[in-house]
């Protein structure tokens, strides 16, 4: 082989390694320092439905400090827990406890922020869906919860579950799970749960049952990309889920930094998804939604941001 | 020479791999014998104006026999015998019998007309007109066809069956029997007996085999069977669910065993993979 011949080779071997630098690390969201990966929130109180009530009608950003509130036996009244990206082949997510009332406990948790798939289709485009989500900011987290005395997991230290095992009289050890947060799915499946940036919830009976530990858990499922912060909010009230009308704004203002306080235009965003705008919120804020909308989308729908402000200003973000 | 013995070598090897044998597996078919009193096949119907009358000794009133499997019996649970259960769980349900397998004599089958749902079980029919007889003359409530006319001849039911199914022939309509039926009348005439068999069972020495009898309501229906399972009809105008049984029979049959159903008194223990077992579903629960 001449000298020339294996220079060329040598070349074409270095270029095709240097094609070959992509690492998928950009899927991965970076580890949060000074954030927990599994934490627990001791007790918190059941609301009432005055509670409620209140809470809901609270400003977005006053919900968080009215949560933090403590009764005499230093419980608070709700939840904004944030975590960090799980350690590799561990679980994470958060723990809190209730006391059974003796009637129904409807378990809340809702992740940050909001999202929804954007309408492709080649006609009749939904329009409140046709601008993409900026999903690399949501996170997911799934809801279980059952009694304290099945939960199998170390609170604080390693996530859990609330499976048993039965052994029948051949000796055949089965299991069994003791999990009563049951959630049913849009089909009709069970033991549903519900994707990015969507609310979960369950209904926990607690008959017979009043003072009686319940350990709920909130399990990472994903970590926004943007930030590595997976922070949401979670409660539980004294309630059946269905008579609470539950949505994406029942719990707002969950989208937090890493300081802890809320994310600038996150509450706007939830606001306008609740209100279906979110078009007309994406074409005022683009940079709240995804970065490579689809060319002219907003020209499409004849936005004028003008007027849509001046309509719906609690929708337009500086 | 030496070549041809490093090719043989691994070839050998490899087959030796392929020694695997499904009877290495603790999982057993197991044959046996589902004995039903005479008397089950006898029951007295109600009309509308509560007008009754007794079908008597026909075997066409027999419903499914649910045959399962489990660890064990008990006598505590209900009035009759149950298999053992695992943990209650919730208010509304009791705890599952975890079954190791199972079968049944008879199940429920589309019969080709809505009126037939969940009323009509395999192995208890010769032919259209037995079904056409047993429904007219026997539970006095002729099949009505989907224009509203009485369903009279076989010709026509066969027909009806033949179009819905896409059949061209009786043996692709599972409730017509061409041969025997499952039920036949023991030589001393006290029972009806099934020969039948439990696939694939992983055996555990004295594990029970028990069951009962879906027998029907007195407007002929069955506890076991759920009208809004199983395929869904769409035929020209007609749209509903041709019914099936319950899932979780086997698992929870305390939910499912009501008033006149024949239920299997002790249970019979396997105490071998050979083992035949006999069912003799002697107590008539009477709720």
């Amino acid at each position: 082989m001449t000298d020339s011949r294996a220079l060329l080779l040598a070349g074409s071997g270095l270029l095709a390694l240097a094609a070959c630098d992509r690492n998928g690390r950009d899927l991965l969201p970076p580890i949060a320092e000074g954030f927990e990966a599994v934490e627990e929130y001791g007790e918190v109180q059941v609301l009432s439905r005055d509670d409620w009530d209140e809470f809901t009608s609270l400003p977005a950003d006053e919900r968080q400090d009215w949560c933090a509130e403590e009764d005499d036996e230093g419980r608070r009244r709700c939840l904004y827990p944030s975590l960090r990206t799980p350690d590799v082949g561990k679980k994470g997510g958060a723990t809190f406890t209730f006391e059974g009332t003796g009637g129904w406990v409807c378990v809340i948790a809702d992740p940050e922020s909001v999202f929804w798939n954007q309408s492709i289709a080649a006609a009749g485009v939904v329009e409140q869906y046709a601008y993409p989500d900026y999903y690399n900011d949501d996170g997911d987290v799934d809801l279980f919860a059952g009694l304290s005395s099945y939960y199998t997991g170390s609170p604080g230290v390693e996530l859990g579950d609330f499976t048993g095992i039965y052994t029948d009289s051949a000796g055949r050890q089965i299991e069994i799970e003791y999990g009563e947060c049951s959630q049913v799915g849009a089909q009709g499946q069970t033991d549903a749960h519900a994707g990015r940036g969507t609310q979960e919830y369950c209904d926990i009976n607690t008959d017979e049952r009043e003072g009686v530990g319940y350990t709920v858990v909130a399990e990472t499922f994903s970590v926004p990309l943007d930030d590595g912060i997976l922070s949401y909010g979670a409660m539980a009230v004294g309630a059946r889920c269905n008579q609470l009308n539950i949505t994406e704004c029942s719990i707002k203002g969950e989208s937090l930094t890493e300081d802890g306080d809320v994310r600038d235009c996150s509450v706007a965003m939830e606001e306008a998804y609740c209100a279906g705008q979110q078009l007309g919120f994406c074409c005022a804020n683009p940079d709240m939604c995804y970065e490579n909308p689809p060319d002219g989308i907003c020209d499409d729908y004849e936005f004028d941001r003008d007027a849509f402000c001046s309509a719906n200003p609690s929708y337009c973000c500086d | 020479m030496k070549r041809s013995l490093t090719i043989v070598l691994p070839l050998t090897g490899l087959l030796g791999a392929c020694a695997y044998e499904e009877t290495a597996l603790n999982h057993f078919d197991f044959e046996g014998t589902v004995r039903i009193p005479v008397e089950a096949a006898s029951v007295e119907y109600f009309d509308d104006d509560n007008n009754s009358w007794v079908v008597e000794n026909d075997p066409r009133n027999l419903g499914p026999v649910y045959i399962g499997v489990f660890p064990s019996v008990v006598d505590n649970l209900y009035s009759f015998v149950h298999p053992e259960i695992g943990p209650v769980l919730g208010e509304d349900q009791p705890g599952n019998a975890y079954p190791l397998g199972g079968n049944t004599v008879g199940r429920f089958e589309y019969g080709c007309y809505q009126q037939l749902n969940c009323r009509i079980v395999t192995g208890r029919y010769t032919s259209y007109d037995d079904v056409l007889d047993f429904f007219a003359n026997e539970l006095q409530e002729p099949i009505i066809g989907a224009e509203g006319q009485e369903v009279r001849s076989g010709t026509e039911y066969q027909e009806r069956c033949f179009e819905l199914r896409y059949a061209t022939d009786d043996t692709e309509v599972d409730f017509i029997e061409d041969g025997q039926l499952d039920f036949a009348l023991s030589s001393d005439g006290q029972w009806y007996e099934a020969e039948t068999y439990v696939p694939h069972v992983e055996y555990f020495e004295n594990m029970a085999v028990w069951g009962w009898l879906d027998a029907p309501s007195t407007s002929f229906n069955f506890a076991s069977c759920d009208p809004n399972l199983g395929e869904q009809i769409y035929y020209y105008t007609e749209q509903y669910d041709a019914g099936a049984n319950h899932t979780d029979l086997l698992n929870f049959p305390g939910l499912y065993i009501d008033d006149g159903d024949w239920v299997e008194t002790t249970g019979y223990n396997l105490t071998s993979t050979e083992d035949t077992f006999t069912l003799e579903l002697g107590f008539n629960y009477d709720g």
